[in-house]
């Protein structure tokens, strides 16, 4: 009996051996461990055998049963690893090929460059105003009278304003500085305010100069303004637009509205200083114009300029941009070529 | 106004100070000097030499052998040049000189060369070589001969002393608009004395007699038009050459030497600041006005230009026709000519307002004007002209005769409190009071008076134009003090921004139509007709803003739609051969509205949101083909937007026809729901007839969202959670045929009336026609939500609920029939 045992315990061993497939490992369980299996049968006949050998023979069976099925297991283990394995390398694909298409276009670059400046000012507190108590569509009596350009003063030909059919009054706006009394007057301080918008020039258009363009106009009006507050908060944009400390130079100039008045330069980011063709060998380009508010335009706005003072300025955001991402032609911004487009 | 360092330092000794030093202090204290030009010869090493021999080249026809006397040796120089003879002095590089290269103007060193076989010893140089004046260039561009221009040359002299050259440097500076005095070399002189603290070398006054042949009237016809009017009458001058420092400087400030007439008067007013004019005495009759022009007058200027004249035109006149546009533009019928020894010379202030009108009026800009506009010096108007008369007796012989003024050339006094804790105040430093009375009295103002808190001051006549309040005190004191003296602070208080709801509105549009895969445009809003003709778009003539000044007649007025520029951009576009475009623009339309007034223009500027779709919806997509946009894209990402916008429960859909630019069968209008619809949005195929007139090669689909009307409508409250329900939702399909010309929207409207609250939306998820459907008819699938919020729905009650709706079509369209 011991040895028929050991006889179907190596008949299974040399088929669990051989098992190829899970099939295969099926097969020698059915064969062996089932019900109606091998194993069960020859237990079957213990109960036949004289009582001494019963509890031998029995044990021995059950001790061959759990081995057989270790073994199967084991085998049934490898079989199945070798099966994922074998999935996984008919499954292999090429990585490399590009993903299914989700589109996501861009803002316009100076879309996004308006809103990186006002983002600034945002945090520094100054509220946006937008485009609805900014008009393009001006009376001389915004864009210019209210800001202290003198009737008949060559300041007016500063900037090549562009007259309409409708009215001799009306014209379209030459800066975002119309909005500064309009604003004043429907406010009252402490006020700190940025104004995006388009402005229009009558100049021939080329590659540096366009018929319309955008500025970001900006003021703050409060007791105890100073140039030294200017100076400080217009450097904290240039520090946080240009992404690190740049030198910048504050110069005397000229706005009918500001007094004193200011030029702001930066340091040339191209040559870094050394001059270069962008700043015309100077090390420096000019990025914007300010000043403290002129005490007639606060009056004109019915402010008290003896309580009350304040700063303006205003940018070229279309210069900006073109500095920021080294574009040399302004009409580009206007063509909407989408490979232009792509790239910001 | 260019200015030479030479020049300023007639009047401020400069001596120590760089020419670096003095273009930054210039810029950094107001007046930008845009060009720091050095002025040198653009040769060197060259001497005047004489010729002894020419002989031919043995190996060439055309060259010569020339043996020159440079004062020390003879030299022989191989030269091509016909125009050269015995005995002409010439100048001579010898090898090591540096010239100019004929072809490029290059400058180059002349190295040691063979021609044909012969060494040259250097050679013989035209005036282009030198890179001297046109002036000096002999015939076909020969060899310059100097006895031609200087008779009493001497040989061995270098050229640079010959032609009285000294290296200079020519400051370009940038005058503002406020600052007449600047276009002066003794106003820019005056600056530089306040900046670096250094005394003006004052300009002689100089007086002189009027003899007794004198009889010469002036008149102010107009006293707007001019303050003071002055008139001096020379004879016998003789036209010749300027002497060459005058030249010199005229030339360093880049103005061209005519003679030396023409040059004094243009010198006086580089130097002073004053424009001049000289009139020939006897085209006068003794008598000279200054008047508004009647209408219909006529003046050529000296430039040959008729001009038709209107009141604002201000003129010169003798007693019975105008001679010149007055302080603009001297007329040709008084023009000073070679023939000219007697001449009235004219010194004057002409009114900043009036001067600045009458030269727009007449369309003349000069460099008088320049300067009249910003305002002259009216305490200076007399000086120059005697500065001009003692120029004009020493350079070209003339006799004074007399001169002759009216009106008043001093002016009422100017006294300005300066407040010195003003300084603190605006600055935001303290400057001591020392500092600023120096920097003051340096440039001009004179204190009349101080005590701890305040000083009092006299504005210069010069300044008078400007400075006329306290503020602008402080400015004279910050620019010369210099602004990078003042440090960097930021206000104390904190304020927190204000963000409007336009603002979130329209950052939340863009980053929807990013996120969607559009691009961003910028179009004009100056169009011209022709952009609308092309696109087929109208406008309407009587609302369009027109520019008065077009540059040209792409920008003639603002538009009225975004569309004619959106599908310009799309052309450039698919010209360069990119098709797959999705594109959109936040921009402006202006109609005129009502009429302006003072402060308002009457029109109205309407935001609009539109963009176009065109080509592949998933383009360069390896795993299938690209599939073309079409209307129901379009039509997705309205939707899309409505319901972004919560506005999808109040519109409706209904075929655009009346837009002459969209496909009459493929474009839709949203209407907002309500008493008087209202149109929000309209969007389509664009016309076919639009797409062959424009020349596109593929359809395109255009959308226009009217968002400051929806912004109106929005509401911009926070929403408000509601539970969620417990018991779930469950469909189901109902799939019918239905005559093909029954809208969607009909069938929807009709599910919903029939259903109870249970019904939570429909989704139309097949449609299909043709094989087996019968003609002009189709089949439709719709999805239904059911779903009760207080309990688990049974079988019953969903078959009920379909039962319902399904006899509901049916009683709607009795021809529909359902699909088991």
């Amino acid at each position: 009996m011991r040895d028929k045992l050991q006889q179907i315990k190596i008949d299974a061993l040399v088929l669990i051996d051989n098992a190829q497939t899970l099939e295969d490992i099926e097969e020698v369980k059915l064969k062996f461990l089932s019900r109606k299996g091998e194993l069960n049968s020859f237990k079957k006949k213990i109960k036949d055998l004289p009582a001494d050998q019963k509890p031998v023979i029995g044990a021995l069976a059950n001790e061959i049963a759990q081995e057989l099925e270790q073994k199967l297991n084991d085998k049934l283990y490898i079989l199945q690893r070798e099966e994922i394995l074998k999935r996984i390398e008919s499954e292999k694909i090429d990585i490399t090929m590009p993903g299914k298409a989700v589109y996501s276009g861009k803002k316009h670059p100076l879309t996004t460059t308006i809103d990186e400046i006002v983002e600034i000012f945002q945090g520094m507190g100054f509220s946006l105003v937008e485009s609805q108590h900014s008009p393009e569509v001006e009376t001389e009596h915004y864009n210019f009278d209210m800001l202290n350009f003198p009737p008949d003063h060559p300041a007016r030909d500063m900037q090549d304003t562009f007259y309409t059919q409708l009215a001799p009054n009306v014209i379209l706006r030459s800066h975002t500085s119309n909005s500064q009394v309009r604003e004043m007057q429907t406010k009252k301080p402490p006020l700190r305010v940025v104004i995006p918008g388009r402005v229009y020039r009558a100049e021939d258009v080329s590659s540096r100069k366009n018929n319309l363009f955008h500025q970001v106009e900006g003021f703050m009006v409060d007791k105890d303004i100073t140039f030294g507050d200017m100076k400080g908060v217009l450097n904290e944009f240039i520090r946080l637009y240009f992404g690190q400390s740049r030198p910048t130079r504050f110069r005397s100039s000229f706005f009918p509205f500001t007094e004193p008045s200011a030029e702001i330069d930066v340091q040339c980011i191209m040559c870094k200083g050394k001059g270069c063709r962008v700043c015309s060998q100077s090390g420096w380009l000019e990025i914007l114009g300010a000043g403290m508010i002129d005490p007639n335009v606060l009056k004109n706005a019915g402010i008290d300029p003896d309580v009350y003072s304040g700063f303006a300025f205003g940018m070229g955001v279309e210069r900006l941009a073109m500095l920021k991402y080294a574009i040399n032609d302004i009409r580009l911004f206007f063509n909407n070529d989408i490979r232009f487009l792509k790239q910001f | 106004m260019i200015v030479s360092l030479e020049w300023l330092n007639e009047f401020v000794d400069l001596s120590g100070i760089s020419e670096e030093e003095i273009a930054h202090a210039l810029t950094m204290s107001g007046l930008e000097v845009e060009e720091t030009e050095k002025i040198t010869a653009k040769f060197s090493n060259i001497k005047t030499a004489r010729i002894l021999e020419i002989k031919d080249h043995p190996n060439s026809d055309h060259l010569h052998l020339v043996t020159v006397f440079n004062g020390e040796t003879n030299k022989e120089v191989v030269c091509g040049a016909q125009n050269i003879k015995p005995n002409q002095i010439i100048p001579y590089a010898s090898v090591g000189s540096k010239v100019l290269d004929r072809k490029t103007g290059e400058q180059f060193e002349l190295k040691p060369v063979k021609i044909r076989g012969i060494e040259s010893e250097g050679m013989l140089c035209s005036a282009d070589e030198l890179g001297v004046s046109d002036i000096y260039k002999q015939e076909e561009d020969g060899i310059l001969i100097l006895q031609n221009f200087f008779p009493d040359i001497e040989v061995g002299k270098d050229l640079k002393e010959v032609f009285g050259i000294h290296d200079d440097v020519a400051f370009h500076t940038a005058p503002t608009a406020n600052r007449g005095d600047q276009m002066s070399v003794i106003g820019i002189a005056r600056e530089l004395s306040a900046i670096f603290n250094r005394e003006m070398k004052k300009a002689k006054v100089i007086t002189e007699a009027n003899t007794p042949d004198f009889k010469f009237e002036v008149e102010i016809k107009d006293e707007d038009t001019c303050k003071y009017y002055s008139i001096a009458v020379l004879k016998d001058l003789k036209t010749a050459d300027s002497p060459q420092w005058m030249k010199r400087r005229l030339e360093s400030a880049g103005v061209r030497s005519i003679n030396n007439i023409v040059d004094i008067t243009n010198y006086v007013m580089l130097e002073y600041g004053q424009p001049l004019h000289a009139f020939d005495l006897h085209k006068l009759d003794n008598y000279l006005c200054v008047r508004r022009a009647q209408p219909g007058e006529t003046v050529t200027t000296l430039d040959g230009n008729e001009h038709k004249l209107v009141k604002d035109v201000v003129v010169n006149a003798t007693k019975d026709h105008a001679v010149g546009l007055a302080g603009v533009m001297g007329g040709a019928n008084s023009e000073i000519d070679e023939t000219t020894t007697d001449i009235a010379l004219e010194s004057a202030y002409f009114t900043p307002k009036t001067n600045r009108r009458s030269s727009r009026a007449a369309g003349v800009r000069t460099e008088a004007c320049a300067r009249f506009e910003r305002g002259v010096d009216i305490e200076n108007v007399r000086p120059s002209l005697m500065r001009a008369v003692e120029l004009l007796k020493e350079y070209a012989g003339a006799k004074f005769i007399g001169m002759t003024a009216a009106g008043d050339d001093i002016l009422d006094e100017i006294i300005i409190t300066l407040r010195f804790n003003q300084m603190k105040r605006i600055l935001g430093i303290d400057v001591p009071q020392a500092k600023c009375i120096e920097i003051l009295e340096n440039l001009g103002f004179e204190l009349c008076g101080k005590n701890e808190i305040a000083a009092r001051f006299r504005v210069p006549s010069y300044r008078q134009n400007d400075v006329t309040r306290e503020i602008d005190l402080i400015e004279e004191i910050a620019r010369i003090y210099g602004y990078d003296k003042i440090e960097p602070t930021l206000p104390s208080k904190t304020v927190s921004p204000v963000i409007t709801d336009e603002t979130r509105l329209t950052n939340e549009l863009n980053k929807l139509f990013v996120a969607r895969g559009f691009y961003e445009i910028m179009t004009s809003s100056l169009v011209g007709d022709g952009i609308y003709k092309w696109a087929g778009v109208s406008y309407n003539p009587e609302k369009a803003l027109k520019v008065a000044n077009p540059q040209s007649e792409d920008y003639t007025m603002l538009r009225q739609s975004l569309v004619p520029s959106i599908l310009n951009v799309i052309k450039r576009n698919f010209d360069n051969g990119q098709k797959d475009l999705w594109l959109y623009e936040i921009g402006k339309t202006y109609f005129i509205e009502q009429p302006a007034t003072n402060t308002d223009s009457g029109v109205k500027e309407t935001r609009v949101l539109a963009g176009a779709m065109t080509g592949n919806v998933a383009s360069s997509k390896w795993s299938c083909e690209g599939e073309s946009v079409d209307f129901y894209d379009v039509k997705g990402v309205v939707e899309n937007i409505l319901q972004i916008l919560k506005l999808d429960s109040r519109i409706q859909y209904r075929p655009l026809e009346d837009v002459p630019y969209y496909h009459p069968g493929k474009a839709a209008e949203v209407v907002l729901l309500g008493k008087t619809p209202q149109r929000l949005a309209v969007f389509g195929e664009l016309h076919p007839d639009v797409i062959n007139n424009c020349r596109l090669s593929q359809d395109v689909y255009l959308f226009e969202i009217y968002i400051e009307d929806i912004m109106k409508l929005m509401n911009f409250s926070t929403p408000k959670f509601k539970e969620l329900p417990v018991y779930p939702a469950v469909s189901r399909d109902m799939a019918f045929i239905i005559k093909d010309d029954v809208p969607h929207q009909d069938i929807v409207r009709i599910i919903k009336k029939a259903s109870s609250h249970l019904f939570q939306k429909t989704d139309l998820f097949d449609v299909y026609k043709g094989e087996h459907i019968k003609e002009g008819y189709k089949s439709v699938a719709y999805r239904i939500y059911l779903q009760d919020l207080n309990a688990t729905l049974t079988d019953e009650r969903v078959e009920e609920e379909m039962k319902k709706i399904k006899n509901a079509i049916k009683a709607e369209w009795a021809d529909s029939k359902f699909r088991e």
